[in-house]
């Protein structure tokens, strides 16, 4: 069965967003895996520190968790919502890690954080695409990460997700094209 | 490779690279949403039953094959490596409604007052929504008799309890079901694992 798109998408998100409204922790699960690599990834960008962005992620889900009763699905999309909540708590971070120094991984290259001063800037560049990613159908946001995050061949993919390889290139060629459209990527 | 390829071909890369200025290839670690998890639910709540409160239930035949044929599934307290001693026996646990779940049941001493049945449970669900896990034995002799002996709420999916044996007997099987909260003292006949004592 196809996974869901566009509008039916945020039905789908906005349903798992009532059930974790309701105390429903695998809807909650649900969210997660399809979106806490992206918002991880968005705030990795942000702080340039693991321990932030996991405490960045966690924060954003607990505040899912805690407000979900207040999610308004007819004022915004949860992609929106979540990278909103992201950025904004990752910009904190980050201008914490930079007011503490002693904070810095030392594996981390000095000077590898953006300044303070740069981060919103930052943020709204990379907000615009995590966004655009994460609105992509399921179908073709489900190849993207496995291409994208886990490095996988469109052959390896084809086969973890058991569909023929001609629908995985089709699927990303869609996904390339629709980020393009979505996130205006030629401005970045 | 002909023009119009060319073209795709560049502006994918053009989107990838943007891509990768913007989002950088890392992944969150494997135990980060069990921390999230953590946080938002209480604490694990295992509830040993008293004796006075512990509940006979009988299940339907067919559950009762099931509980028997499938491997019992338990989280329990952690003994530590060395364990609370001798196990009397165990069980393999497999997962039933979750195939997902796996584990060991051990039962210590099981022939008389005071025994114990420690349960280990990994990639354990949640529980639903408005429900939680029971830990149930049967004893042979008891036919379709099962009891309960205590429930939980996981906050990882690594489980580990220790509950105590309503009593001295021969326990053949150990399931864990999935319970409504509030809902009847009754066997939900809805399984999440099980197995059975060798």
């Amino acid at each position: 069965m196809d996974e869901p798109h566009g509008d039916e998408k945020a039905t789908v998100d906005a349903d798992a967003v009532a059930r974790v409204a309701a105390g429903d922790a695998v809807a909650l699960r649900e969210l997660y895996d399809r979106y806490g690599r992206v918002v991880y990834s968005f705030a990795y960008r942000l702080t340039h520190d693991a321990t932030l962005s996991e405490e960045c992620v966690q924060d954003v889900f607990v505040a899912l968790w805690r407000r979900a009763a207040d999610f308004d699905p007819a004022r915004a999309k949860l992609t929106t919502w979540l990278f909103v909540v992201a950025r904004n708590r990752a910009i904190e971070l980050g201008r914490q890690k930079a007011r503490r120094p002693e904070l810095r991984d030392d594996l981390e290259p000095a000077g590898s954080a953006p300044d303070p001063a740069d981060l919103v800037s930052v943020a709204d560049e990379s907000q615009r695409l995590a966004e655009a990613m994460a609105e992509l159908p399921e179908d073709q946001l489900a190849v993207l990460r496995l291409s994208y995050f886990d490095g996988l061949s469109h052959s390896e993919i084809a086969e973890v997700i058991g569909i023929p390889l001609g629908t995985v290139k089709g699927r990303v060629r869609l996904a390339l094209e629709r980020l393009r459209s979505l996130s205006d990527i030629h401005s970045l | 490779m002909n023009d119009e390829a060319n073209i795709h071909a560049e502006i994918d890369r053009e989107t990838l690279a943007a891509f990768e200025r913007a989002l950088p290839r890392v992944a969150p670690p494997a135990d980060l949403f069990d921390r999230i998890l953590a946080e938002v639910q209480p604490e694990a709540t295992v509830i040993p039953l008293h004796r006075a409160s512990r509940r006979r239930v009988v299940l339907p035949v067919a559950g009762v094959l099931a509980a028997v044929a499938a491997v019992a599934v338990i989280a329990v307290l952690a003994f530590g490596d060395n364990g609370p001693g001798r196990a009397d026996a165990r069980a393999a646990i497999a997962g039933k409604s979750d195939p997902a779940v796996a584990g060991e049941a051990a039962l210590y001493g099981s022939s008389a007052d005071g025994g114990t049945v420690h349960v280990s449970l990994k990639d354990v669900p949640p529980a639903p929504s408005g429900h939680h896990y029971e830990v149930w034995v049967l004893r042979s002799g008891t036919d379709s008799e099962m009891e309960a002996v205590g429930s939980f709420t996981p906050t990882s999916k690594n489980v580990d309890l220790d509950l105590p044996l309503p009593g001295p007997g021969d326990y053949v099987a150990v399931d864990v079901s999935v319970e409504d909260n509030g809902g009847p003292p009754v066997h939900s006949d809805t399984s999440l694992a099980g197995g059975t004592f060798s």
